[in-house]
């Protein structure tokens, strides 16, 4: 009689821990999981800046591709939570890998990632961020009223 | 002081496709209005600006990174009207003078929650009691509380200081 063990059935193992550490298939599962376990809040710092920091910073020439296929397959909280992290991240590769992502969002049709976007301009104050929120015609008075106090602020 | 603020993700608290046109989707709940021994915390104000001011205040000064900050502001009499109990209790802020206007909502139930979502949707979406800071603008805030001695550059944290630095090479233009 085989042992009781030899039975069961094996631990499903998740396909992030099967590749190895600081992988962008790792990162993309600790990412997803942070934003799910911790929500985020204005001012505050969140773990996914740092998971997003290492992906980009750890493999700059995928990070586009591997942003864009993340945000593309999830839903607009998530994608507001990215946009906001990446905000924060101010390293020059970072901008090169996500500017394009934020510009797009703009066209969201959720005013969480459009916020988000208008959060991007804020922080990074790139000139064609701030073209892109110039040209944005935000039709939610709260966000309309944000978007032009960025546009102020920027213009200093 | 006839209101009460608090910060909020306005996007949490816009009609959604997939609900009725008057219900608050459950994010608004769980993202905004994280509650401690039942209680949920506000901020005494007028809606004047200096009074809101204040408000971003007592919360900015405990920012890990200067950012935007929105805010909500509520009439004490529409929550006290709603069966809802509202204490002073002492704020959890490094600027003396506005410990005092700290007050928490109390005693509260799964229903009592819900009518405090209705009140802050209603104030959302009417644009009325929702009110928008800028980054620069709780920079500038924090910037003029440091001056004025009500607020000491160390307490703040590392990324807000280097905010407040940077920010100190332009000119404030607060204007709300």
């Amino acid at each position: 009689m085989k042992p009781a063990h030899d039975r069961r059935t094996p631990p499903r193992v998740h396909p992030a821990d099967r590749a190895p550490l600081g992988s962008l298939e790792v990162l993309r599962a600790r990412l997803l999981a942070s934003l799910e376990d911790e929500p985020l809040e204005d001012g505050m710092t969140h773990a996914a800046e740092e998971l997003l920091r290492e992906a980009i910073l750890g493999h700059p020439e995928e990070a586009e591709q591997w942003l864009t296929q993340i945000i593309s397959s999830n839903g607009p909280t998530t994608q507001a939570g990215i946009l906001q992290c990446l905000g924060r991240l101010h390293h020059p590769e970072v901008i090169q890998a996500a500017e394009e992502i934020a510009s797009r969002a703009f066209s969201s049709p959720d005013v969480g990632v459009r916020e988000s976007a208008i959060g991007v301009v804020e922080q990074w104050g790139t000139p064609s961020l701030i073209e892109a929120l110039r040209r944005h015609q935000e039709a939610t008075p709260w966000l309309s009223r944000y978007a032009e106090k960025v546009l102020r602020d920027l213009s200093v | 002081m006839d209101k009460v603020a608090r910060k909020i993700a306005p996007a949490k608290w816009a009609p959604r496709s997939y609900l009725p046109q008057e219900a608050v989707g459950a994010d608004a709940l769980t993202g905004c209005l994280r509650t401690q021994t039942d209680a949920l915390s506000f901020w005494a104000c007028n809606n004047d600006g200096s009074s809101l001011k204040d408000v971003v205040l007592a919360l900015a000064c405990r920012f890990e990174r200067p950012e935007k900050m929105h805010l909500v502001v509520l009439e004490m009499k529409a929550l006290l009207d709603s069966g809802l109990e509202i204490e002073k209790t002492e704020g959890g802020t490094i600027v003396n003078d506005l410990r005092g206007r700290h007050r928490d909502v109390v005693h509260l139930s799964m229903e009592a929650l819900c009518i405090i979502a209705r009140l802050i949707a209603r104030e959302v979406r009417a644009a009325e009691g929702h009110h928008v800071f800028s980054k620069a603008e709780v920079l500038d805030i924090l910037c003029t509380a440091v001056k004025q001695g009500r607020l000491s550059l160390d307490a703040l944290g590392e990324k807000v200081r280097e905010g407040l630095e940077k920010r100190s090479a332009d000119p404030p233009h607060f204007t709300a």
